[in-house]
């Protein structure tokens, strides 16, 4: 594989799982410093508190004032390893399952508890 | 020959999907007060439209990727986040405007206040979305809203001048009540060039799978598409040029425009009016909710497609669901469907440079078009749009003080 | 300190004017006579649709109930934007012709 450019190229690309299945953007990406070993990119992010702090501190902390307000406390974030990649392209596949990801939560919880109560949510295809 | 088929099917969508309550309410106020004069903004605004569309249609054709998409990752998230809020309460205000249309469609109809088909109406489009697959959705509202021709019949009947209306294509400035010219100017160009319509255009191509070689049916259907569509609410304006203006009618009141097509049509112009503004604005109910779904969906990375059962998209259809219902919310409690839609439409005017400007970064991308970036003439009319856009941003306020109702 | 003084009235005029230009002041009695003239003229071409059978009773009476409603609000801000008698006598016969022409429209359709 060539060159990488982490910003253009994996920064904010959609993420997709072992099935081809859209499980959220790369929000944020950390780097791992251990003494004297190179820095590395480690760690694809997935999660709203990630991507808040992107837009800037002033957003993140309102973010969580609300979120305070609301009485919501957890905060649904995956880590990725980035040896978990395996396709880069139009989109980053990783060797993960929907299922697993604790990013998917809300996802999920819709899925069982508001969307399957309504009939015809579920089922073979339209 | 399957290609074909899709070029009509696009060219009949866009026929019917252009004129919604914000093109009949604005196209009919203004030939009420200034005849055909303002013919030459729709001529304006359906053009910018037609680039805009093929633009973004061939930016999903090409990359496999929505506008959408894209604005998130080829501009960051820190920089989506605005075109994300600004088009997500602009198009929440004109999807609680074409409920309202199809309400008062109703009222009229019945005589039942409009405040109370507010909420059947929001449950019947969500069970629409909730069943219906991305091809119903297009090819049902596409078919039915060819009742929209209705104008082009009504106008042609009633024996326009077509010298006038011809001279009336090109640009003019008032002889009297500026500000007035102006401001249903602006709300012209809202109603025409709306952030939905290329949004939704974007996904629609991913959802209909398009590739590299639907670029000549995306130049075709975007270019026909409009040229009808855009003539249909040139016929909307003639018709109110040659009903209302002679006798003074100024439209303040929904109730007032339906009498537009009872002069050529007769009886069975009433009828063609209602079904028009009930049928036009439904089906653009259905997509300004799915084109806000898209939107979140998206840029944020869910899952998504009109096409998959809401259990295997929850975050996706429960977005559509909720809008819905939200937007209905308004008309319910009463609000005044003609004063919202012109409002909506001149916040959609201003609303345009965030989706617009990225434009011009993302079609000369070679990354993201390869060969197939903007070419001069493109461009050129990417620049002039993008300019308008602008000027309608600086002109949107004072006009909505000094003109607004 | 001259020039204090005309920027301070500049800025006076500037907020004097967009307050005129954003606040709901009454409208002017041209505006009001047109809105008026405007409903009048409406409804005697819903009287005539009527007549044709071009136009069901349903969407007639909700057409009359409208231009009831433009009538009384336009009733209760008349009086502001009336300075003299000429205007007085403009205001009391549009009034006038959209009160007729409310009733011709309601006798029209069996009201």
């Amino acid at each position: 594989m060539g060159a990488v450019h982490l910003a253009y190229e994996v920064v904010d690309s959609q993420l997709v799982d072992r099935h081809e299945q859209k499980i959220g953007r790369v929000d944020a990406l950390l780097l791992e410093a251990e003494p004297g070993k190179p820095l590395r990119v480690a760690t694809i992010v997935i999660g709203a508190a990630a991507r808040a702090r992107r837009v800037g501190g002033w957003f993140a902390a309102t973010r969580r004032a609300l979120r305070a307000l609301a009485g919501i406390r957890a905060e649904h974030e995956s880590r990725i390893p980035f040896s978990a990649v395996r396709r880069i392209g139009d989109t980053i596949q990783l060797d993960v399952e929907e299922r697993a990801l604790e990013s998917e939560h809300f996802e999920r919880w819709l899925g069982d508890h508001v969307i399957c109560r309504i009939p015809g949510a579920s089922g073979a295809s339209k | 020959m399957k290609k074909w088929g899709e070029i009509a099917l696009g060219v009949v969508t866009s026929i019917g999907g252009f004129l919604e309550v914000g093109s009949i309410a604005t196209s009919v106020q203004g030939g009420a007060i200034f005849h055909f004069q303002l013919a030459w903004v729709l001529v304006l605004g359906t053009a910018s439209l037609a680039f805009l569309m093929e633009m973004t249609g061939r930016l999903a054709a090409v990359s496999r990727r929505t506008y959408a998409d894209l604005l998130r990752e080829r501009f960051g998230y820190r920089f989506f986040v605005v075109p994300l809020l600004a088009v997500f309460i602009v198009s929440l205000l004109v999807l609680t405007s074409e409920i309202g249309g199809v309400a008062i469609a109703l009222q009229l109809a019945t005589g039942i206040a409009f405040r109370w088909w507010a909420i059947p109406i929001a449950l019947i489009g969500w069970l629409l979305l909730w069943r219906g697959t991305f091809s119903i959705v297009e090819q049902g509202t596409a078919m039915l809203g060819l009742v929209a021709l209705t104008f082009a019949v009504g106008a042609v009947k009633l024996h326009p001048d077509w010298g006038t209306l011809g001279r009336a294509l090109l640009p003019s400035t008032p002889s009297r009540d500026s500000a007035r010219y102006w401001y249903i100017a602006v709300s012209m160009l809202g109603a025409s060039i709306s952030p939905y319509l290329y949004l939704f255009y974007s996904a629609g191509a991913i959802e209909d799978a398009w590739t590299i070689e639907y670029l000549s049916v995306n130049r075709i259907t975007a270019g026909l598409g409009n040229l009808f569509g855009g003539g249909l609410a040139i016929a909307a304006l003639v018709t109110a040029a040659l009903v209302f203006e002679p006798r003074g009618i100024q439209v303040d009141r929904y109730e007032q425009i339906a009498l537009v097509l009872a002069t050529p049509l007769g009886r069975a112009g009433l009828v063609l009016f209602i079904a028009t503004l009930c049928i036009t604005c439904f089906g653009s109910t259905l997509e300004i909710a799915l084109a806000i779904a898209y939107l979140l969906a998206q840029g944020f990375g869910w899952q998504w497609s009109e096409n998959l059962k809401p259990g295997k998209d929850a975050r996706f259809s429960t977005s559509y669901t909720v809008l819905i219902v939200l937007a209905a919310v308004p008309i319910a409690l009463g609000a005044d469907p003609l004063q919202l839609t012109n409002l909506s439409m001149v916040v959609t005017a201003a609303s345009l440079p965030v989706t617009v400007i990225p434009l011009l970064v993302l079609m000369n991308d070679g990354d993201v078009l390869d060969t197939h970036v903007n070419g001069w003439i493109s461009n050129t009319a990417l620049v002039v749009i993008a300019l308008l856009s602008v000027v309608l941003l600086v002109a949107a306020l004072p006009l909505q003080l000094l003109g607004g109702g | 300190m001259l020039q204090s003084a005309s920027v301070r009235r500049a800025a006076l005029a500037l907020v004097v004017g967009v307050a005129i230009a954003g606040c709901g002041a009454a409208p002017e009695l041209d505006q009001q006579l047109e809105t008026l003239s405007s409903w009048t003229a409406t409804l005697e071409l819903a009287k005539e649709r009527h007549g044709a059978a071009a136009i069901s009773t349903t969407y007639a009476t909700q057409l009359a109930d409208a231009a009831r409603s433009a009538l009384g609000k336009t009733e209760q801000q008349i009086g502001h934007a009336v300075h003299s008698r000429i205007d007085s006598s403009y205001a009391a016969d549009a009034l006038d012709s959209l009160r007729g022409a409310i009733r011709q429209l309601d006798a029209e359709t069996g009201r």
